[in-house]
């Protein structure tokens, strides 16, 4: 039994040094001819022209606004005497 | 007090048996009261024991000739007089200083009865809301506005009466401005609507009022107040600012045509009236009698000036501190007239003669004082005027910027709004279940000024735009 797992243990380390020893080979040129080119679809054309809505960021200016009436408060004490 | 003058007159300098000094109480009694009061401060800052009895005089002479007449006293002699008018005029000047603490010091003294109560709880009150103390500025501005009334009620004069008038209301506004402050739209309204429609205020507060509506997003409101100042009885009162609000109040409801039109009113209203405003400021604005000579023409004279000017100078008049001053200023010239007499009538070797021409040179200054204070007073507020007129109209102009910017965002974004003109309706009027609604078709409309409401629609929605097929 032992004898049959040392042989299957050494069977699979000798094929992982086989699998190192593969070489990848790449095409070192290709040609593409465009014109012979295809395209697979449905020519589509737009009917007029259109751009895509989308909301434009604006700012708004900071329009005027009374916070208090403080100053008319000092005025009034000033305008008594 | 014109019979201490005609009696003041009857008696020949000779026949009074002068010191080498007068007698403050004699010169009261004469009529005199600006010398009277003149010679007993320069007395009292010589002697080191003041007893009582010289400041009840102080006092009772003070409040004859108003606290004014001490205003070109050293600080530091005053300080040493414990009389509550002395102590309101420090506590008035330090709080021009913006000295808070030292005025409040010298404010807390002047006691309930006195006549200067009122106003020191006014500038207390003012004082307390800027520290953030709001349980103490309620507490003043309810004490000031207690006691104005009920002095308003008590007094003859129809000067004292005006001035404790005006006071009171002007108490009743400080607490609707606060709570305007705080935000508190709504409360602020409230108080607002406290006030007398016949009250001296009332035509100020419609553009404070209109603002607390616009801040609450009533427009509508907002903008059937400001229509109030296009009444004829109006028409003396100068509010640029309420066209300002007007023409925020048709943008806010995306009315831009109408915003528009305000605006371009308000350059060719408001320019006519500037530069004839402009030109009279830059040809006169160092002159130091110009302006008191404006405020004391007749309204036949006045008729001559530019109307908006005289407007103005009508506007000025009508406040108390030129009421007082003037009143001031003419008690002052009748005494001065009479003592001018009196001095030229002593023998050249008279004891007293020195110190009484110190006093006339005195009686003169607070003469010049008064008159500086008229001239002074009316320049600054026209050119107040002059400069609110500026300002709000950069802010007219950014409306209109803000207004072409979206005009624009309208077109590119091929959209426009939901009608070209709001059209007024019943239903738009936001009102409470003590206000009626009235169509005003043919009827007279004077009693309801102050209570206008506009009925637009919003007119801010906006519809895709057709485009048309040529």
């Amino acid at each position: 039994m032992n004898k049959l797992l040392i042989l299957f243990v050494f069977s699979i380390s000798l094929g992982a040094i086989a699998e190192e020893n593969v070489i990848y080979q790449y095409k070192k040129y290709e040609k593409f001819d465009l014109g012979d080119l295809e395209v697979k679809g449905q020519l589509v054309a737009p009917g007029d022209l259109s751009v895509r809505e989308r909301d434009r960021r604006r700012f708004e200016l900071d329009l005027y606004n009374r916070a208090d009436f403080d100053p008319m408060i000092k005025h009034d004490i000033k305008t008594l005497r | 007090m014109l019979f201490a003058l005609l009696f003041s007159l009857t008696l020949g300098a000779e026949e009074i048996e002068w010191k080498s000094y007068p007698e403050p109480e004699k010169l009261a009694e004469m009529g005199f009261i600006y010398t009277a009061l003149d010679t007993h401060v320069r007395m009292l800052s010589k002697k080191k024991d003041i007893e009582t009895p010289d400041l009840e005089l102080l006092e009772d002479l003070v409040l004859k000739t108003n606290v004014e007449a001490l205003e070109d006293y050293d600080q530091k002699v005053l300080a040493r007089f414990p009389v509550a008018s002395v102590q309101f005029l420090l506590g008035r000047k330090a709080w021009e200083e913006k000295k808070f603490n030292v005025a409040r010091q010298w404010l807390l003294n002047v006691p309930k009865w006195h006549r200067y109560y009122p106003e020191a709880r006014f500038v207390m009150a003012d004082m307390a809301a800027d520290a953030g103390k709001m349980g103490d500025r309620e507490a003043f501005e309810e004490q000031c506005y207690q006691s104005a009334e009920k002095r308003a009620g008590e007094v003859n004069s129809k000067l004292l009466k005006r001035y404790y008038t005006v006071l009171g209301e002007d108490c009743r506004v400080l607490r609707a401005r606060k709570l305007y402050k705080e935000g508190r739209y709504q409360d602020a309204i409230d108080a607002y609507n406290q006030i007398s429609k016949r009250a001296y205020k009332w035509p100020y507060i419609l553009l404070e009022k209109a603002w607390a509506h616009y801040n609450l997003k009533d427009y509508n409101r907002s903008l059937g107040l400001l229509v109030t100042y296009k009444s004829p009885l109006m028409e003396s009162y100068f509010f640029p600012e309420s066209e300002v609000l007007t023409a925020l109040g048709y943008f806010r409801l995306c009315l831009y045509d109408d915003s528009l039109v305000v605006i371009d009113e308000y350059y060719n209203n408001y320019k006519a009236k500037s530069d004839a405003l402009e030109a009279m400021l830059k040809s006169h604005q160092n002159s130091q009698t110009h302006f008191y000579n404006l405020m004391k023409l007749s309204s036949e004279e006045s008729k001559k000036l530019n109307p908006f000017i005289a407007q103005l100078a009508a506007q000025i008049r009508q406040r108390p501190r030129f009421a007082l001053d003037y009143s001031s200023l003419e008690k002052v010239q009748a005494e001065m007239k009479n003592f001018e007499n009196l001095v030229h009538g002593l023998s050249t070797r008279a004891p007293a003669r020195k110190w009484l021409e110190e006093s006339l040179k005195q009686i003169k200054a607070v003469e010049e004082n008064l008159k500086g204070r008229i001239n002074y007073h009316a320049k600054k507020d026209m050119f107040d005027f002059i400069r609110e007129v500026y300002v709000l109209s950069e802010e007219m102009f950014k409306i209109k910027l803000e207004i072409i910017a979206r005009k624009k965002d309208l077109v590119y974004g091929q959209k426009k709004l939901i009608s070209d003109r709001g059209r007024g309706s019943e239903v738009e009027v936001k009102r409470s279940r003590f206000e009626a609604f009235w169509k005003f078709h043919g009827a007279f409309w004077a009693d309801e000024l102050g209570d206008f409401s506009f009925g637009l629609a919003s007119n801010c929605q906006t519809v895709r735009k057709e485009v048309t097929n040529e």
